[in-house]
């Protein structure tokens, strides 16, 4: 890896007792354990925050900085919940049957059993890339939600597909082999109910849905305050972010844009790699508890 | 077809490689030695399509065309020409 910077980890924690996450299952609503990693709240626990996952490689990729929001959040008096969708992660289920309604059922499954299990009046939703999408949608199923964390949100599902289509050519493509191209792609998907993007079998139904989804088009209502994060360097998903927000102003009670720097949340490692994100999730947390 | 590798250089350093004081020739080979990922390589064909204003096809996705920013420099030529 010639040239790479990778930022030091420095703890900033008091004690190595602190911030020890635990894990756990619980059964969604059709039956599958869902895995479930609980990061307490240092001190008193005034809040918790659930951290939707994104799709695929991108879930990879942010899985350290997800791990690191946990830390941060909690050190803040906010006890978090990060989880695996049904038939991806260590959860039970096949990933051939994970649709965007079974990824939001998910998602309100586990928002449920964290507030229920925690006793505390503040309820946050944080989601990244499709997990941002995910967590806007099963906000709008849920009452009581104090506020809505959106760190690069997919709002147009169709454009993102394409971009999931390209992203394996892409690995193909590193790999050293010629890739397919994405209409041969389409093309096995319609024939064979399911099409293998970044090892997963993506089915029929979930392209569908996905396709189906864009929150300018189909605007959720978010009742509460929205916190939105975009990149930087992709200026067509900053529109749209843009876009969309100027969408929710007549719904949501208050919503903060912030541009965030590529190098802060994905990395060439980001899962292995010594990574510290900086400036996104110091904001969010001040956003959340200030 | 400097200037084309130029700005591939200044958007893959501090974009990718995270790091703008680092070296990157011209000729280094992006994929075989690390230095971009599959996830590094979309970002840099969405830079291309949007700096040079241009449309990689399928019929372009070939290692050979992504091998060096020379090698892509040559490829945004050939698609702009």
């Amino acid at each position: 890896m010639s040239g790479v910077a990778y930022k030091p980890l420095r703890s900033e924690l008091t004690s190595a007792q602190d911030c020890e996450s635990e894990a756990r299952f619980i059964a969604n609503r059709r039956g599958h354990r869902l895995l479930i990693h609980q990061t307490p709240a240092v001190g008193t626990s005034a809040a918790i925050a659930v951290i939707c996952p994104p799709f695929s490689e991108e879930k990879q990729k942010s899985y350290r900085a997800h791990y690191h929001l946990a830390r941060k959040l909690s050190q803040r008096g906010i006890s978090c919940f990060r989880f695996d969708y049904a038939g991806c992660g260590d959860s039970d289920g096949d990933f051939i049957d994970t649709t965007i309604q079974s990824m939001i059922d998910d998602a309100c499954d586990v928002i449920n059993y964290a507030g229920n299990a925690s006793k505390v009046n503040e309820l946050y939703v944080l989601g990244t890339r499709l997990g941002g999408t995910i967590a806007a949608l099963a906000t709008e199923r849920l009452a009581d939600v104090s506020g809505l964390g959106l760190m690069f949100p997919v709002i147009d599902g169709s454009r993102y597909w394409a971009d999931v289509l390209r992203q394996q050519q892409m690995a193909d493509l590193s790999a050293g082999l010629k890739p397919a191209p994405r209409s041969k792609l389409a093309q096995h998907l319609a024939e064979h109910g399911s099409v293998e993007v970044e090892s997963n079998l993506v089915s029929t139904e979930m392209v569908r849905q996905l396709s189906e989804t864009n929150l300018c088009r189909s605007i959720p209502k978010i009742g509460c305050r929205v916190f939105a994060a975009s990149l930087q360097a992709d200026q067509k998903s900053c529109q749209e972010l843009h876009e969309f927000l100027g969408l929710l102003e007549n719904s949501a009670s208050d919503t903060i844009e912030f541009v965030s720097r590529e190098d802060e949340f994905w990395t060439l490692s980001a899962m292995y790699g010594n990574y510290r994100p900086t400036d996104t999730f110091e904001r969010l947390g001040e956003w959340l508890r200030p | 077809m400097p200037e084309v590798s130029e700005t591939l250089a200044s958007f893959i350093k501090p974009e990718i490689m995270h790091d703008e004081a680092a070296t990157l020739a011209h000729d280094q080979l992006l994929l075989d030695e690390g230095i971009v990922d599959s996830f590094g390589l979309q970002r840099l064909l969405t830079f291309v399509e949007e700096e040079f204003e241009t449309f990689v096809d399928d019929e372009y996705l070939l290692p050979g065309y992504f091998e060096s920013v020379k090698a892509i420099a040559e490829l945004v030529t050939q698609l702009k020409s």
